[in-house]
């Protein structure tokens, strides 16, 4: 077997299924049954996704509730347009958790001034041992969380990730480098 | 070598690698999700339901207004039309008056009849041996000329 064939084979599989989950995603439009397959398949990748971005577990779990909220409401007008259901749904999580993250910052901003919080003790509102990576990555600006977090962690092609957040590829590959300079800031000034 | 001891890759790779519990119960999220989902949706109905009161008010205080400005007159008189000596009159800019019943019509306009150019009334009347006549009137309602004409009202279908 040669490359070009395994190629063939693999450009054939993602078609059937690209054609499987569009005909999956048309009987969850008729039946609500259905949509249940569409949870059971994207709820792991979602929850993951979004607990990588923010380590909050609850807020992880209110998150993708809402996520899946606004999927059921939307998904009647949704319409395949080359662009899979999974970059769709990680849209939506994105918008969500970048929504979030901006409340938090202006709740941050504002204890601050009040002198409510100390910042040393932030990281003790993440329940991950890995609290000032957390801490770090959600320094930055949703914009930036958002390229790292899908690129690095999630694994998509900067491609997908442009389709994701909506803007071009070199739009993305620019705030890749931009937001791997301020993590770097982040955690040198937090070592 | 350099490349992988960047700690930017490590701590994105440290931070990548943490999963969602596998063994976490997710019918509790989908409780959640049902009731959210309820929640909103009846929020939905509600604030559509209010939006929907909201359009019947205004369209019903319009209505009210409409009727009480004249407009009930006004739908009433695009249903006459006169004809003087088999000739049909234009009445653009005729002030056209119907009683409720559409029994009693008054027309009052300019140029409606030959030779008379100040604005006259035309009283219709369905009186036995009236029928097929109608009386021009001038403002103080002296009697100008008495028509040949008929009036029809295509709404009740008569014919005066």
């Amino acid at each position: 077997m040669t490359i070009a064939h395994v190629q063939q084979d693999d450009s054939r599989a993602r078609l059937i299924s690209l054609k499987r989950e569009v005909e999956l995603i048309e009987r969850a439009k008729r039946d609500p049954g259905e949509f249940g397959v569409l949870y059971q398949r994207y709820c792991p990748t979602l929850l993951s996704y979004v607990y990588r971005r923010i380590g909050d577990r609850h807020a992880t779990e209110d998150l993708v509730a809402d996520v899946f909220v606004i999927v059921m409401r939307s998904l009647p007008s949704y319409q395949y347009r080359g662009i899979p259901l999974r970059s769709w749904l990680y849209r939506i999580a994105t918008n969500a958790v970048n929504r979030w993250a901006r409340r938090q910052r202006r709740v941050a901003c504002l204890a601050l001034e009040a002198d409510l919080i100390d910042v040393s003790s932030r990281s003790t509102l993440y329940d991950t041992g890995d609290g000032y990576l957390q801490n770090a990555l959600l320094a930055l600006p949703p914009r930036f969380q958002a390229v790292l977090s899908l690129h690095h962690m999630e694994g998509l092609s900067v491609k997908e990730t442009a389709a994701i957040v909506g803007c071009r590829e070199g739009t993305v590959r620019s705030r890749l480098a931009r937001a791997r300079d301020a993590l770097r800031k982040h955690l040198n000034e937090r070592r | 070598m350099q490349h992988q001891h960047d700690p930017v890759d490590e701590a994105l790779k440290t931070l990548g690698l943490r999963n969602w519990p596998s063994d976490y119960d997710n019918h509790k999220l989908k409780e959640k999700i049902m009731q959210d989902f309820q929640t909103k949706r009846s929020m939905s109905l509600m604030s559509r339901r209010n939006a929907l009161a909201a359009t019947l008010a205004i369209a019903l205080l319009g209505t009210a207004g409409f009727a009480a400005a004249g407009g009930l007159d006004m739908v009433r008189g695009w249903f006459i039309t006169v004809t003087v000596n088999g000739e049909d009159v234009d009445l653009s800019g005729a002030d056209i008056v119907v009683s409720d019943d559409g029994q009693e019509i008054m027309i009052t306009t300019n140029g409606l009849v030959e030779d008379v150019d100040e604005p006259v009334s035309i009283s219709v009347t369905a009186e036995p041996g009236n029928s097929g006549s109608i009386i021009v009137q001038d403002a103080d309602g002296n009697v100008i000329k008495t028509l040949n004409a008929t009036v029809h009202n295509s709404l009740t279908g008569d014919d005066k």
